[in-house]
């Protein structure tokens, strides 16, 4: 019986949206009202429209909560619907350092299709810098812009001596694959200079003097400019410019396979090739994100031999760890080695921003007193099994004897539901805020399958990711999927 | 840059003692006048013996009248002297605000420059004495806000002594704030009768590349602390002291920021309307903007007045800790 | 009763002339816009500021009050500046930056008007501190007014300068009105001199429009402070013919007391005895008259004539 409620309980580091009050009643109207929901989710962004299962209203009728939960269920989306703000004014910005924003501006990088690693995924001049190749040695790199507020820069432009004349290769080659961002006016123009020292290059003047972001035709402007000279980061005379500049420009929705560590330069020369559609990423992720969809995927893991196993192990284990293993141990322990692989899965969402996290804090859908909560197993990535079902169980323990606080429930990179021990074959969780990412795991069931080419009995059991689309794609989720499904059914690599 | 041959090793309390004695052995204007400083030596004893050297007509006892302390003094530097007074706490400067504020500072600037008024008022500062809510605090935010005046807070005892002759022989008044915290911290002093701190000009007390902070008074050595023990992790504090609080010397401030990318203002003051709040301002509105790359944090005394346990007045003003945990921050650590 | 040189009573009459002409060419400049800041006019007051003024010794030291311009006239400021500074002229004493409030010439023993309404007690201790110090043998005159005694810094000053025997002479310009609140509501005593008990000080109370009295008893006063017996206390009574300031509607107090007090006018008194006593004739009287207001009507001239301060002086003189 689909009795759905993977809901953020409460404390859910919740810095938009849900109105945070205890989030009991936060996402619970969405089954019961779906009408309610929809425009919910048209309203704004950060309500994930959710393509989970169709359930009838009967069904629902039928596990409904009793009546002064249902009141302040209703009470709770009224004031949600209140305080919702018509449009977010962080909408569509980045966070960024002004030193990021500095050095994305000299380097005519699109701070938008950064990944930020700072403090709720703010954009560091570090996150910047590596899409700068600077030479290495001493470094005399200095800032191109004014040093002096308030310098009266049209005397000093004309000098073509001057290290305030423009660097920023205007007349550099252009090589065509990379587009011009909207620059903001930041340099004075140096095209005075050029046309005092040479008449006949007055048809340059002109072209020069167009707005840097229209188009440009590379043939005029490929003539070699000794002003570039000055520019002592780059490396190569002869190259130009601007392939010195590596701008890894591909938006996050099409972001295949990329860990965080890809961020690299070297790989960044790998993508050398930059989509058409980059000038408009900033666009694109809020049309992305308004238009958001959550895919679903299931595929079907063969349980016996993590059923062989823990009958093996089941008695040594808690003798070690004072608590009984179970199959959701093993799930744990394949999901955290899964999203190490796959950081994109195990990020969060929030402001508009994607956090890939190092770590997998494992937020575990349990059945609390008063409705479903999600304490959180924390580093599960580090876990052996053993600390692994020690921690699964004592987390069901302080569930149990209310020992958890509000922390214990904060911090959820991951979330995983499992109504298999109520018989529930497959069903779609709603994704926990600000994860991007749920697993729903069904019972383990028996079920005729053909193993090793022979038809057999197998235990199987189903699984689903419901999957945030603004972060990661199908393709994505998939081998996600793959990783834990080849790890269960090899689990005694687990145990390592 | 001075050549100091001879220094000796003394306390902070007693650096500034010298640097008194020194300054009224030179010049017969300078007079001293407070509460209990003759006979009494002074609340903390800083000015004990001074009395037996210049008699009662330069160390000056005065009734418990802070209002007449500072407006005597006004009146006097106004008139050709050079008093040095002081406050015993800096909370009842309170109490001659007037004289200090609507007096002394202004009296250059409204009388077209015609009027000088070279006076030093004392204040010590802050906590560590577990003296409560109405002798601990640091008020220097107050006085940084009233053009006319300088604030100076030495920060060791080579510092008590050059900025205290300097400030005795500067011609404006100066607040001279004393954090009672290190009056018995030692440190080696010049011997030097003409060693003195320039006003107005900020010191970097350590380099470094990673972090800027600014700390000033008892800050600085848990700021030093934090930074010695960050060094062992590979991380680089730039400490910086700005010894003058108004009117401050931001350049080095923005020049370092410019390095590290990173600033930490610290004070024991209450963070609201704190002088580390104009510090973070001031380097907003600089250069060094475009150079930052995390936001700025201050370390600062909580919004509370200072609570008399000891406990509890620790817990208010920020500690080593604070400054290392502030670092690993601004640095993505935690 | 004591007799007045011809010498200091021409003196007296031209400058109890000039601070009143002073006065009513303020009030003029200020109904026509030319001052349109603060000014706080002490006409029918003069005598107190004139005349005590006229009682100091050569390098004795003036503490004024916000209402200070006879005070300055008598201790001897020159009119020309005075009048450029209350119109914000480059040529004032403070080349624009002070005003009314802040008349000074510091240099010469004039350590200026006060906007704060008892800030000039503990001043006037520092400068007799000083006095003291370099043991000059020169008195420092404090001028306040009623209102101000009610501060707290008027209680720590008469403490301080007793105890430790400045040679200070504190007058109290009583016109019996704290801005608009009469003297029985903001005190409860009849004579302020008697506040000078509480610190072993002698206090007198004087008629203020008698510059007879005045005379007298200020210039015993000072003998008694420089002698090194310690400060006095004198009150002066007296009144203010016009409001407090440029805009009071003076609703506080009714016509006939106006009207009584100014009966008393003591530049009306000075002239009276200078008749009955034929000191000067009808026609010296009127040259004095007249070259009192032409003195002030040049120092308009002079100050209408002069220069804007420079805009970029606003940032000089901050730090010496």
């Amino acid at each position: 019986m689909a009795k759905e409620e993977i809901l953020p309980k409460s404390g859910i580091d919740v810095t938009t949206g849900y109105s945070g009050a205890e989030g009991e009643a936060v996402q619970k109207p969405s089954l019961q009202m779906p009408a309610e929901t929809e425009m919910a989710a048209t309203d704004s962004e950060k309500v994930k429209p959710e393509t989970a299962t169709v359930i009838s209203a009967a069904e629902i009728q039928a596990e409904l909560p009793s009546e002064p939960v249902q009141e302040a269920i209703q009470e709770a989306i009224e004031e949600q619907a209140a305080a919702e703000p018509e449009e977010d004014p962080r909408l569509g910005k980045v966070r960024a350092t002004p030193a990021a924003r500095r050095l994305a501006r000299e380097h005519d990088i699109d701070i938008q299709t950064l990944l930020g690693s700072g403090q709720k995924g703010r954009i560091q001049l570090e996150d910047v810098s590596r899409m700068v190749i600077i030479r290495p040695g001493p470094s005399d790199y200095r800032s191109k812009e004014p040093a002096v507020i308030g310098t009266v820069l049209d005397e000093i432009a004309g000098n073509s001596e001057n290290v305030y004349s423009d660097p920023s290769g205007e007349a550099t080659p252009e090589t065509g694959k990379i587009e011009l961002r909207k620059s903001e006016a930041r340099k004075p123009k140096t095209t005075k200079s050029w046309g005092r020292k040479s008449e006949p290059k007055e048809h340059e003047i002109k072209k020069t003097e167009v707005p840097r972001n229209a188009n440009r035709n590379p043939k005029q402007e490929t003539m070699p400019n000794p002003e570039l000279d000055f520019v002592p980061f780059v490396e190569g005379e002869v190259e130009p410019l601007r392939d010195e500049i590596i701008v890894k420009a591909v938006p996050m929705s099409e972001l295949e396979n990329t860990t965080f560590e890809k961020n690299t330069s070297d790989n960044a020369k790998n993508n050398m090739t930059i989509p058409e559609n980059r000038q408009n990423s900033a666009e694109q992720l809020v049309k992305v994100s308004l238009e958001t969809a959550v895919i679903t995927l299931t595929t079907e893991i063969d349980m016996t031999e993590v059923k062989d196993l823990r009958k093996k192990i089941a008695k040594k284990i808690e003798l070690q760890s004072h608590y009984r293993c179970t199959y959701t141990d093993f799930l744990l322990m394949a999901t955290a080695r899964a999203l190490m692989k796959h950081p994109l899965i195990n990020s969060t969402f929030e402001d508009h921003a994607i956090i890939p996290h190092a770590y997998a804090h494992l937020g575990l859908a349990v059945d609390g007193e008063d409705g479903i909560i999600i304490p959180v197993i924390r580093n599960a990535q580090e876990m052996t099994f053993i600390e692994m079902v020690k921690s699964r169980g004592e987390t069901l323990k302080s569930v149990k004897h209310k020992y958890l606080t509000q922390e214990d429930l904060k911090g959820s990179t991951f979330s995983i539901s499992n109504l298999g021990m109520h018989g529930i074959l497959e069903f779609t969780a709603i994704i926990n805020h600000p994860n991007s990412a749920i697993l729903s795991v069904g019972e383990v069931v028996q079920r005729l399958r053909v193993h090793q080419g022979e038809p057999m009995v197998r235990s199987v059991m189903k699984i689903t990711l419901n999957l945030d689309h603004r972060v990661a794609d199908g393709m994505e989720g998939a081998k996600f999927l793959k990783n834990i499904k080849a790890d269960m059914e090899n689990p005694s690599l687990l145990l390592f | 840059m001075m050549e100091i041959n001879e220094m000796k090793k003394m306390k902070y309390r007693d650096a500034i003692r010298l640097g008194m004695t020194e300054e009224m052995r030179r010049d017969d204007a300078v007079i001293f006048l407070g509460e209990d400083i003759g006979r009494y030596g002074g609340a903390f004893g800083l000015s004990a013996g001074m009395l037996d050297e210049f008699g009662e007509e330069r160390v000056l006892d005065t009734p418990i009248s802070e209002a007449a302390i500072v407006g005597t003094a006004v009146g006097a530097a106004l008139t050709g002297l050079r008093p040095v007074c002081e406050m015993m706490h800096m909370d009842f400067v309170t109490l001659g605000m007037d004289a200090l504020v609507n007096q002394g500072a202004k009296m250059h600037y409204m009388f077209g420059g015609q009027a000088q008024v070279p006076l030093v008022l004392r204040l010590p500062a802050g906590t560590g004495d577990g003296a409560g809510a109405q002798h601990s605090q640091s008020l220097e935010a107050w006085l940084c806000h009233v053009p006319g005046l300088k604030v100076v807070t030495p920060s060791t005892p080579a510092q008590a002594k050059g900025l205290i002759k300097a400030a005795i022989r500067d011609n404006n008044p100066v607040c001279f704030i004393e954090p009672k915290a290190l009056y018995q911290t030692e440190g080696l002093v010049p011997l030097d009768d003409d060693y003195t701190i320039e006003i107005g000009k900020t010191l970097i007390e350590r380099p470094g590349k990673d972090v800027t902070i600014v700390a000033y008074g008892t800050l600085l050595a848990k700021a030093m602390e934090a930074a010695a023990f960050l060094e062992e992790e590979g991380i680089e504090v730039e400490i910086i002291n700005p010894v003058t609080l108004y009117p401050m010397d931001m350049q080095p401030i923005v020049e370092s920021v410019i390095k590290t990318g990173r600033l930490i203002v610290a004070h024991e003051a209450p963070k609201t309307g704190g002088v580390g709040g104009e510090i973070a301002a001031r380097i907003a509105e600089s250069e060094a903007f475009d150079y930052l790359n995390a936001p700025i944090l201050r370390l600062c005394g909580m919004d509370v007045p200072i609570p008399y346990s000891k406990e509890l007045e620790a817990s208010v003003v920020p500690q080593r800790n604070d400054f290392v945990h502030g670092v690993y921050r601004l640095l993505n650590r935690e | 009763m004591i007799e007045l040189s011809e010498e200091i009573l021409l003196r007296m009459y031209y400058k109890m002339n000039q601070a009143r002409f002073f006065e009513e060419k303020v009030e003029d400049l200020l109904k026509r816009g030319i001052i349109d800041e603060t000014v706080y006019l002490s006409k029918g007051e003069e005598a107190t500021g004139v005349v005590s003024g006229l009682a100091l010794e050569k390098g004795d030291l003036v503490s004024m009050t916000h209402r200070g311009h006879a005070q300055a006239i008598g201790f001897g400021l020159d009119v020309n500046l005075m009048m450029a500074e209350l119109l914000g002229k480059s040529t004032g004493y403070c080349k624009g930056k002070g005003g009314s409030l802040h008349i000074a010439d510091v240099l010469n023993g004039n350590i200026g008007a006060n906007g704060i309404v008892g800030g000039g007690f503990t001043l006037s201790c520092g400068a007799a501190l000083t006095q003291k110090h370099k043991k000059t043998g020169q008195v420092v005159l404090c001028f306040a007014g009623d209102g101000a005694t009610n501060e707290g810094s008027f209680h720590e000053a008469m403490n301080l300068a007793s105890v430790w025997k400045l040679p200070i002479v504190f007058l109290i310009e009583n016109n019996l009105y704290g801005m608009s609140t009469p003297i029985a509501k903001h005190m409860n005593i009849e004579n302020i001199s008697d506040r000078g008990a509480g610190y072993n000080i002698p206090g007198l109370t004087i008629d203020g429009t008698d510059f007879l009295e005045i005379y007298d008893v200020m210039t015993k006063s000072l003998r008694y402070a420089r002698a090194g017996r310690g400060p006095v206390l004198v009150e002066a009574k007296t009144y203010r013919f016009c409001g407090h300031s440029s805009d009071d509607p003076q609703v506080y107090r009714s016509t006939e007391e106006v009207q009584q007090w100014q009966e008393k006018d003591p530049l009306f008194r000075l002239k009276k005895y200078l008749q009955e006593n034929r000191v000067f004739t009808g026609k010296q009287l009127e040259t004095i008259e007249g070259e009192a207001k032409s003195s002030i009507e040049q120092a308009a001239e002079f100050a209408l004539e002069s220069l804007e301060p420079d805009i970029t002086t606003v940032l000089e003189d901050v730090y010496a």
